[in-house]
Order: structure tokens, then sequence, then C-alpha cells
């Protein structure tokens, strides 16, 4: 299964380096969301700052896990699905998806660091939050949009779906990062980051535990 | 006779409604004027009673400082049942060293019982020192009073709304847990009537929170003084409605019945579980408005009394029985369409 899981991430990747577009995309996206943002504000407040940022990094999100499922057509899901281990599909694909979302997020953290200066001072608390809330977002849109591909309407019922369940991951990294802008000590943090890793876990489980249920046309 | 549990489940929802609104609630003061006095000298205390008798029997009232001192009116003048005029001799000094002192209120008679209005008047001026006068403590004993709901400051009448609100919102988890019971069944199972059994317990739970939403708003209206004042536990209820509503959305986008039906299902279970950190863990991290949260009332000891019990959990059952036979009808209507 880990051979698996290692191929499939590979086989992700390949496509994604064939096809430039889908990834290039979403970095065009960071950027041109980071541009207008310092059009319209000019320089952001720390607040303003951290809510433009994860309102950019989650929209890209969404944006970029949209297509794992999307890009690859019926016929090719059925040969995977005569392939492969149903658990090491979506565990490569929450694994692809966290790496491209650490790429977006460490990219929209310099983006957003060069259009309007860096206002965090606990940069290991954020890095962590960070780090943390990419992987429940992978996990959870990964499963959710394993589900809304077969929908007419993907992009829209894939907001809809994933968006008021991601909330309870959210609020804590928000949370985290309105605190990290001040030198707060660990304990300050540490009912949010346990909150934040029960989350992660929550989603991981439930979308590793339902997943087969979906995988099978 | 399989059928007991709609009728007792209607019958204990009419009586919730009947009990909750027809039972007088108990004694209280609602008003107290004037709200500042100085120390020194005699003032004119004007005390607007709630449901009160204060003609039915002798009065008893306390300015109370603290559980040691507390301050005797000289002339107790009874205007009606609802109205009495109480002098007092503030002496020039007080117990404590603080300049601004807030004052309760408490009154007694027989028939009522005591009544309390928690920072009643505000005490400016006067010195530390001598407090002789201060020097009394607040003895009361129980009212005679009929069976009546307690009395509680700034929710007066709307006390009532712990029959109608909370049990609406109960009843909904639980029958939202039905609904995701279903979909595992269907899941492990495949019988297109789970689905459908779940797609109605999840229709009546999504009716049921709506209700919920609504008397809460109806209530904060009255109490907090806005229909919506962005609390957190408003916030999660509304996302806890979105969830549900999304899933209609999702039934409704996938065009074949077998695969919406599976897929319907796993988002079921997915979004109940998510949903129980948001309306049960995040609203304890965080201040909020809402009572049972940020220190404000609500099951604990004596905020929900026996009389109260008494029309409390009949209420809850009866929304769960009711929830079920909608859900049951709304199932069964589905299952004759399709056929």
């Amino acid at each position: 299964m880990f051979k698996q899981t290692l191929a499939l991430i590979r086989k992700d990747f390949h496509l994604d380096l064939r096809q430039r577009f889908g990834l290039g995309g979403i970095f065009l996206y960071v950027f041109s969301s980071a541009f207008i943002i310092y059009l319209a504000f000019g320089e952001l407040t720390p607040e303003e700052w951290i809510v433009m940022f994860w309102i950019v990094v989650l929209f890209a999100s969404v944006n970029a896990v949209l297509k794992s499922f999307a890009q690859e057509d019926r016929r090719r899901q059925l040969y995977y699905y005569t392939l492969c281990d149903p658990y090491a599909a979506i565990i490569a694909k929450i694994c692809y998806n966290l790496l491209v979302l650490v790429l977006i997020t460490f990219m929209s953290w310099l983006l957003f660091s060069i259009v309007s200066p860096n206002p965090i001072v606990r940069h290991d608390l954020f890095g962590l939050a960070a780090l943390l809330a990419c992987t429940g977002i992978a996990a959870n849109f990964t499963f959710v949009s394993s589900i809304a591909y077969r929908t007419s309407n993907q992009s829209t019922v894939m907001m809809v779906l994933s968006l008021p369940v991601i909330l309870p991951l959210l609020l804590p990294v928000i949370k985290i990062s309105l605190k990290s802008l001040q030198n707060v000590s660990w304990d300050s943090v540490k009912g949010d980051f346990s909150l934040l890793v029960s989350m992660n876990l929550l989603i991981i489980a439930l979308a590793l535990f339902l997943f087969p249920y979906v995988w099978r046309e | 006779m399989n059928w007991w549990w709609k009728i007792l489940g209607a019958a204990l929802i009419l009586y919730s409604l009947i009990a909750g609104m027809l039972v007088p609630l108990g004694p209280g003061i609602i008003h107290v004027h004037p709200a500042r006095i100085s120390a020194g000298g005699s003032v004119d205390i004007n005390v607007t009673g709630y449901n009160s008798s204060y003609q039915s029997g002798e009065v008893q009232a306390w300015l109370k400082y603290d559980d040691n001192h507390a301050l005797i009116p000289g002339v107790i003048n009874v205007v009606d049942n609802r109205h009495l005029v109480l002098t007092f001799d503030i002496p020039e000094e007080r117990p404590g060293p603080e300049n601004v002192n807030a004052l309760n209120l408490v009154l007694y008679n027989p028939h009522d019982g005591y009544s309390v209005l928690p920072s009643a008047l505000f005490m400016t001026g006067g010195e530390q020192g001598n407090v002789r006068e201060w020097d009394h403590e607040v003895e009361v004993g129980k009212g005679t009073s009929n069976f009546h709901f307690p009395f509680r400051n700034i929710l007066g009448e709307t006390i009532r709304n712990t029959y109608y609100h909370v049990p609406l919102w109960m009843a909904m988890m639980v029958i939202f847990t039905i609904s995701m019971w279903f979909s595992i069944l269907f899941l492990r199972r495949r019988r297109l009537e789970d689905d459908q059994k779940a797609n109605a317990f999840a229709s009546t739970g999504l009716l049921l929170g709506i209700l919920g939403i609504t008397t809460g708003m109806v209530w904060a209206k009255n109490t907090w003084g806005a229909y919506w004042s962005f609390d957190v536990k408003q916030n999660m209820s509304a996302i806890a409605l979105l969830i549900y509503a999304a899933y209609f959305i999702l039934r409704s986008a996938i065009a074949d019945r077998d695969v919406a039906a599976r897929f319907a299902g796993v988002y079921n279970i997915f979004a109940f579980l998510l949903l129980i950190p948001l309306l049960y863990i995040i609203p304890r991290m965080t201040a909020s408005l809402h009572p049972g949260s940020g220190g404000n009332p609500a099951f604990a000891g004596d905020d929900l009394d026996s009389t109260m019990r008494m029309v409390f959990y009949p209420a809850v059952l009866g929304w769960i029985l009711l929830g079920c036979w909608i859900s049951q009808l709304q199932a069964r209507i589905m299952r004759l369409r399709q056929s």
C-alpha cells in the first residue's frame, strides 16, 4: 500500500508538471489577489493582513484541490479503481494536496510580506498553525471534492459543501494567527492548538473511513 | 397499538404549550426609583414588583450591603399589591472602603416568600466607619404562594422560552443523529429505504433547527436587545443549518439516484461529526451571551428549578416524538412518489 501511495503521488506530480496551467494558474491567482489587495488597501493593518491572507489561501486551495479529482476522466478513475486500494488513493491525494497547499501558503506568505510588511512576531506559532491548517484543509477539501466532482456544478457545490465544515478548523487557525502578532507565550495558544490537532485527526479519520464508499462507482 | 408514541408526542407538546404559557411567574422586583442614593439623609424609594402581593401580609425589606450588613427601612408604605414606598435613613458611615457601592434590595412577605433585585441601588459618598445602623442580617422564610415558575431578573416572562427554544434544538440534534444512523445503515446494506429515511429525518431536523433559531432570535430580541448579535452560539447554529442546507443541495446536484444516495449518505456522516465540535466545543472556548457559556446560567442547580423541569422534559420528549412522526410520514410520501 505504501508503494501504491508513492506511485500515485508521483503520478499526480507528473500530471501537474505536464499540464503546467493547473498549478501555474493557481500561483497566478494568489499573485493577482495579493496585488489587488495591495492596490485596494495600500498598507494593511496586521489584522487585515491576517484575514486577507487566510481568505486568499482558502480560495486558492479550493481551486487547487478541486481539480485533483476533476482533472481525470471517468474511464481513468475506473482504471485506478481496479488497480489500487482506496486507502492508498485517498492518502496519496491528501499528501499531494498537502504539498501543493504548503507551497501555496508559504508562497502567499512571501508575496504578502512583499506587498505589505510582515506583521507576524511569533513566526514559529504562525508557521505551525499554517502547517496544521494545510493538513486539515487538504484532507477536508480532498474528501469533499471526491464527493463534489460527480455533480453538475462542481465548484459551487464544492464551496457549499466544504466551507461550513472547514469552519471549526479555520476559527482556531485565525485565532492563533491573531495571537502570533504579539509575543505571546505557548500557554495562551495551547487550547487552540489542541483543538486544531484534534480537528485534523477527526477530519483525516473521517476521510479515511468514508472514502471507500465514494470510491466505488 | 404501535402508534401510541405519536399520541404521546402530540399530547406532551400540547401539555408543554398549555402549562408553559398558563402557569404564572413567581413574584419579583422589576423597578426601583431612584436608582442612585448618597450617604446621609432620608430617602424614599419607590419599588415596583411583578406578580407580587404586598397587601397580603407584613412586608419586610432590606438594602443588602454584603452578607453581614444590611439596612432596614424606617417606614414601609404599601401602596398596592405591586407598589411599595420604602423610607430609608441612610447613615453617613458605611462598612466598606469603596466610595460607590451596589446594594441589593431584598423583600419578604409571608405570601410571596422573598424576592431579590441585585444591584438595585448605587450608593455614593459616606465614610468608612461605624456600622451600627448597617448591623442587620437578611432573614427570610419560604412563601406560601401557589405553583409558579421562578422569576429571574432581565428574563422575566421570556423564561418560558426554555420550553420551546431549548427542546426544539435538542430534538433537532436527536433527529439529525437518527438521520446519520440511517445513512450509516444505507452505506452498509444499500437499501434505498434507508436513504429515504435519512433524507426525511434530515429535512425534519432542518425544520426544527429553523424553528429553534427563530424562537432563539425572538428571545434574543427581548433579552439581548437584537435579533442577531453575532454571538458565537448564534453563528455556529447558523452554520449547522448551512451544513444541512448543503446536504440537500448535494442531493439535488447529482442526477443519478443511486450515486446521489451514496454521496449524500457519506456527506451526512461527515458533516454531522464535524458539527459536534462546532456546536459543543468552540462555543465553550469563547465568551458568549448565551445561557450555559461565559458564566451565564443555564441548567445548573437553581436555574432550572423543579417547576420548570415538569414542563421542560416533557417538551423535549414531545418534540423528539413529533419529529420522528413527521419524518416517518415524509419518508412514506417519498416512497409513494417513487413507486
